[in-house]
């Protein structure tokens, strides 16, 4: 057993930042008034996150990767039912169960930041591309906004905090240390996440391309 | 446009005639006073982000209008007008006082919205905008359906 890399350091600051700021988003339209100017402006940051994560799993380094977590549906029946064969007996990345949670929260976090540029409230605010469609339309992108995508991202962190409930009490394995420090144990063959300088670079140039894509969107 | 000529029809009659109107007309006239309320928040806005620049006669025209058309809409909600485009929520009647209550809350914010205009200070606009539109939503959450 050695310490590996297993998480890069842009991908948990993605992590963090996008945990910090859709906490945000929630508070700030929560006190409303002059504060939902907060709300667009930390719904643009997280637009931004969710292109950089989207280009990451492409570029990114390997567990970042979504090819290396992209499982089969009988792969991912295979694992709830305990069978330990196949790649997961290898791989220190998202298990065929957690990459679910990962896809379905960045699906409905991109879903929910998109709906709030269609959005309004009926009273004085609107989303920066509502110019585009028809009053019906960005009402049904306010409703799905604040009756669905809401309570959508609630159910998915609720499910996620239980997973890691779970995995400390019951499996005993702490997956938060990781997601801060970027290490597990594994053994000797584990295949080591690039989390080099370059890599970060790297990181620092698809964010800054992530919110020049989101500045242009939101200016159109 | 047909709306606001429709509104301004309407504002013709007493608050009180609007309970001999039928429902349908009855839910007209309100949807064209908020959009009305709406489009002067709006402007409002626009100057107070500096997205248009600030001019002290439009912004009181924006907050007394605002004004009128609250004072239009604590009556416009006589019993039994809802149905058809109505999004208000049948709560509006069945608590009447407190939906009452919550129309004057809206109503005073608007009064010190037009009194911050005059006094024309913008800062104290802003967080006076900020208010309004916070006491909107509070009845917007509760009485108006999605």
């Amino acid at each position: 057993m050695k310490k590996v890399r297993i998480w890069d350091l842009p991908t948990r600051l993605f992590h963090w930042s996008l945990a910090i700021l859709v906490f945000a988003a929630l508070v700030t339209e929560r006190i409303g008034g002059n504060v939902i100017d907060w709300h667009f402006r930390i719904g643009y940051a997280i637009l931004a996150l969710v292109f950089f994560r989207l280009a990451w799993g492409f570029i990114g380094p390997h567990y970042a990767r979504f090819a290396n977590f992209i499982f089969s549906p009988a792969t991912i029946l295979a694992y709830i039912r305990g069978k330990k064969s196949g790649p997961r007996a290898t791989s220190y990345g998202h298990n065929p169960v957690g990459s679910l949670s990962v896809f379905a929260l960045l699906l409905v976090v991109l879903a929910q930041t998109a709906s709030g540029l269609f959005a309004n409230d009926d009273i004085v605010n609107e989303g920066p591309l509502v110019h585009f469609i028809s009053k019906d339309l960005s009402d049904s992108a306010t409703w799905f906004h604040a009756q669905i995508g809401g309570n959508l991202i609630y159910g998915l962190i609720g499910l996620h905090l239980v997973a890691i409930a779970f995995y400390f009490f019951r499996k005993k394995v702490n997956l938060v240390k990781p997601m801060i420090t970027g290490d597990k144990q594994a053994d000797s063959q584990a295949i080591e996440a690039k989390d080099t300088v370059g890599v970060r670079i790297t990181a620092v140039i698809v964010l800054l391309a992530s919110i020049g894509a989101v500045y242009f969107i939101v200016n159109l | 446009m047909k709306k606001i000529l429709l509104a301004l029809a309407v504002c013709t009659l007493s608050a009180n005639a609007l309970s001999q109107v039928p429902a349908e007309r009855a839910v007209q006239y309100r949807q064209s006073g908020y959009y009305l309320m709406g489009q002067n928040l709006s402007q409002l806005n626009l100057m107070l982000k500096g997205e248009v620049p600030f001019n002290k006669p439009g912004a009181e025209l924006n907050a007394d209008a605002i004004v009128l058309l609250g004072k239009l809409m604590a009556h416009a909600y006589p019993a039994g007008s809802t149905g058809g485009e109505s999004k208000a929520k049948p709560e509006v009647w069945s608590e009447a006082p407190k939906f009452k209550q919550l129309q004057l809350s809206s109503q005073l914010e608007a009064e010190r919205l037009q009194a911050a205009v005059k006094a024309g200070d913008q800062q104290i606009l802003r967080v006076r905008f900020g208010d309004l539109s916070k006491s909107c939503k509070v009845c917007h959450d509760q009485y108006k359906a999605k």
